[in-house]
């Protein structure tokens, strides 16, 4: 595995998180919402959408089509699960950047983990 | 609900159009049911325009990036057109004036014919499916439907050069009663000889047109 596929970048992160975050309602709807309420990140679908179909090329995501509603025009819902691969790769991740800060001080801290 | 207020709250048809035009097939129902989704609540959170325009940022923003991967040759087509159009328009401005090129009576003499013919020669679905699949290189085609489509394009370019031909001929025998007035025979041999030039306009865009449905016949094969 090359580095660039070990590591996860920062958005990819994001959308892991999120759908691990949301469970079983985790489609496009509640992850965009969810980004903007916890991150402050407004991104567009298309971006989402792009991002989501890499990592499930990659096998860290899993989707399936749910139920189609009203209020979507009659349209179905993708529905995102990571996968156990996935979550390897998150904690790959996580321990390169805990890594990585350690032993970093940042101007106005005391100390960083 | 009210069905007038589901129907308000519904986006506008002609935005949502394009982007599904530009969204890959495996992804179309989910990201458009989601927009819609995300509209609805924002139209009730903020009011129409809010809405709209949120609607609008994502359609363009979301649509170009998915149409550069799924459209491309359709761009490139569109483009190239848009060109071609751009330079004959200009070799008429320096010329003699855009107005001079422009007949509508041999405009209707040429094109609806020729579409006409077409459809008689191959019929009107084909006609139609060829059309779209010029402009819509997102959905899957065998090699019959491409090879269906060349026959199209080769019938309308061959139909609408052999009217524009057909229609000159018409023009000059007509000039020919009237010869003498050499006042009236050079502005009517000009307008019979732009049959002949729409003719060779619908030859020339059925030709790329054909070559396109041709490359992308080949590409299917490999």
């Amino acid at each position: 595995m090359s580095s660039k596929e070990k590591y996860l970048g920062e958005f990819e992160q994001f959308l892991l998180l999120s759908i691990l975050s949301l469970g079983d309602d985790a489609y496009g709807t509640t992850i965009r919402q969810l980004l903007a309420d916890k991150i402050e990140r407004d991104v567009t679908i298309g971006a989402l959408y792009t991002t989501l179909e890499r990592l499930e090329k990659k096998g860290f995501v899993e989707s399936k089509m749910g139920e189609a509603t009203r209020e979507r025009g009659g349209r179905a819902k993708k529905y995102f699960k990571v996968s156990a691969s996935g979550e390897q790769a998150l904690k790959r991740s996580k321990q390169a950047l805990n890594t990585m800060w350690q032993d970093v001080t940042l101007r106005g801290e005391h100390s960083c983990e | 609900m009210s069905k007038s207020l589901s129907s308000q709250l519904r986006p506008p048809r002609a935005i949502s159009g394009f982007l599904s035009w530009a969204l890959p097939a495996s992804i179309r129902e989910p990201v458009l049911g989601d927009l819609e989704e995300a509209f609805g609540d924002k139209y009730q959170k903020h009011g129409m325009l809010s809405a709209n325009l949120w609607y609008l940022r994502q359609v363009l923003f979301s649509g170009y990036s998915f149409m550069l991967q799924t459209q491309r040759s359709v761009v490139m087509f569109i483009l190239a057109m848009i060109f071609f159009l751009f330079m004959t328009l200009f070799a008429m401005y320096i010329s003699s004036g855009i107005s001079l090129f422009i007949d509508i009576p041999s405009f209707l003499i040429v094109f609806p014919p020729a579409l006409i013919l077409t459809c008689a020669a191959t019929s009107y679905s084909e006609v139609k499916r060829a059309f779209g699949m010029l402009l819509n290189g997102n959905r899957s085609y065998d090699n019959e439907h491409y090879k269906r489509s060349i026959v199209v394009f080769s019938t309308l370019g061959n139909t609408g050069l052999i009217l524009g031909m057909f229609m000159m001929l018409i023009g000059i025998i007509a000039i020919g009663n009237v010869i003498e007035d050499f006042s009236s025979f050079a502005p009517a041999l000009s307008v019979a000889t732009l049959s002949l030039l729409y003719g060779v306009a619908i030859k020339l865009v059925s030709y790329v047109a054909q070559q396109k449905m041709i490359s992308l016949d080949s590409g299917l094969k490999q």
